[in-house]
């Protein structure tokens, strides 16, 4: 009986939490972004300015959802994503790993599906921000320019969130790709949730019975300088995309061993 | 430069060879360029750097858009070739 109550409230939660999500989206789609478009300053610097907005909301979201014992938050060696003009690479267990990845990095830049851009509830957040359009014709050029800029960008090379049941971690090249035309290092994050949480095959209703702890452990540079010599006579995206997968497949299992 | 269908292919799966270390044998005209060659959509953006070398015309990459078989783009090769209108590449 006890242990319905205590799953009827945090469903209860959750959904306040979404109620609030949702009409925040509204708000800062009504007057935050257009409140920062008015100012008279650069376009660069609206963007600048926009991310900066999402960072903090999303900080404060989380700090918010560890008081209510929502979830825990573990972040190992978090120094490491001061560095600016990195490629920050995760897994993707669950749905919250880019709220926390967005809430650490300051200068986070990333690349959102095309159909996000018309999608009402998340339009102007993200045309605000100046994120990156999935646009292979532009892609490559655009996220240089980003780097260069500055921001670090924020890359899942499983390309969506892991199917718990596939075994080992599977890695697209897209990150890879990147890597190699913008000549910019790695900057692995291992991610992991326990007990797993809002993640590809669960249900937005389901709760875990304990709270989920997410642990995060930022690993140093991973350097691609060797790929990129060879980049161009051959596509070394293959081989350094299954040298990354390697790594973080063996890291998961080191840590759950 | 005019080179007839055969030629083409056989220039395409050298590209395709060198750049993504599949063996020509494994390459057909009707491998599926996605399905059965494993190639993405960068991939296909990176190659057409590499086929300039074959017309000696400037690619858009805009025209691959509906390639989907190595038949597809070797038709779109010849068609590009055989097009007199097109300028070609004067000291790339």
């Amino acid at each position: 009986m006890i242990k319905k109550l205590v799953y009827l409230y945090k469903l209860f939660l959750k959904l306040v939490f979404c109620l609030v999500v949702g009409l925040g989206a509204v708000a800062y789609s009504l007057i935050v972004f257009p409140a920062i478009y008015l100012l008279p300053i650069n376009l660069g610097a609206k963007q600048r300015y926009s991310k900066l907005v999402i960072h903090y909301s999303f900080k404060f979201a989380l700090i918010v959802a560890k008081l209510l014992r929502g979830v825990r938050i573990e972040v190992t060696d978090s120094s490491f994503l001061k560095q600016n003009s990195k490629i920050i690479i995760a897994n993707h267990p669950s749905f919250l790993d880019v709220v926390i990845l967005f809430s650490l990095v300051k200068r986070a830049d990333c690349i959102i599906k095309k159909s996000l851009f018309y999608n009402p509830l998340t339009a102007i957040p993200i045309n605000a921000t100046g994120y990156i359009k999935n646009d292979v014709l532009s892609i490559l050029e655009k996220c240089n320019k980003s780097l260069q800029n500055g921001n670090s960008l924020i890359i899942f090379p499983e390309g969506s969130r892991t199917n718990e049941n596939q075994g080992k971690l599977k890695f697209l090249r897209g990150a890879a790709n990147i890597a190699l035309f913008c000549k910019c290092d790695f900057l692995p994050v291992v991610i992991r949730c326990e007990p797993l949480f809002l993640s590809k095959n669960s249900k937005w209703y389901d709760y875990p019975d304990s709270i989920p702890c997410y642990n995060l452990k930022v690993m140093d540079s991973f350097r691609v300088d060797k790929y990129v010599k060879q980049y161009g006579d051959k596509m070394t995206s293959r081989e350094l995309t299954k040298d990354i997968e390697q790594m973080f497949n063996s890291e998961i299992l080191k840590a759950s061993g | 430069m005019k080179l007839n269908k055969e030629e083409i292919f056989s220039e395409v799966k050298k590209v395709i060879s060198d750049l993504f270390e599949i063996d020509e044998k494994d390459i057909k005209l009707d491998s599926h360029l996605y399905h059965d060659l494993d190639l993405d959509s960068i991939d296909a953006i990176n190659m057409m750097g590499n086929l300039k070398k074959i017309t000696n015309k400037r690619i858009d990459p805009v025209e691959f858009i509906t390639v989907r078989t190595v038949d597809d783009l070797v038709v779109k090769l010849q068609n590009l070739l055989s097009d007199e209108r097109q300028q070609p590449l004067s000291g790339d």
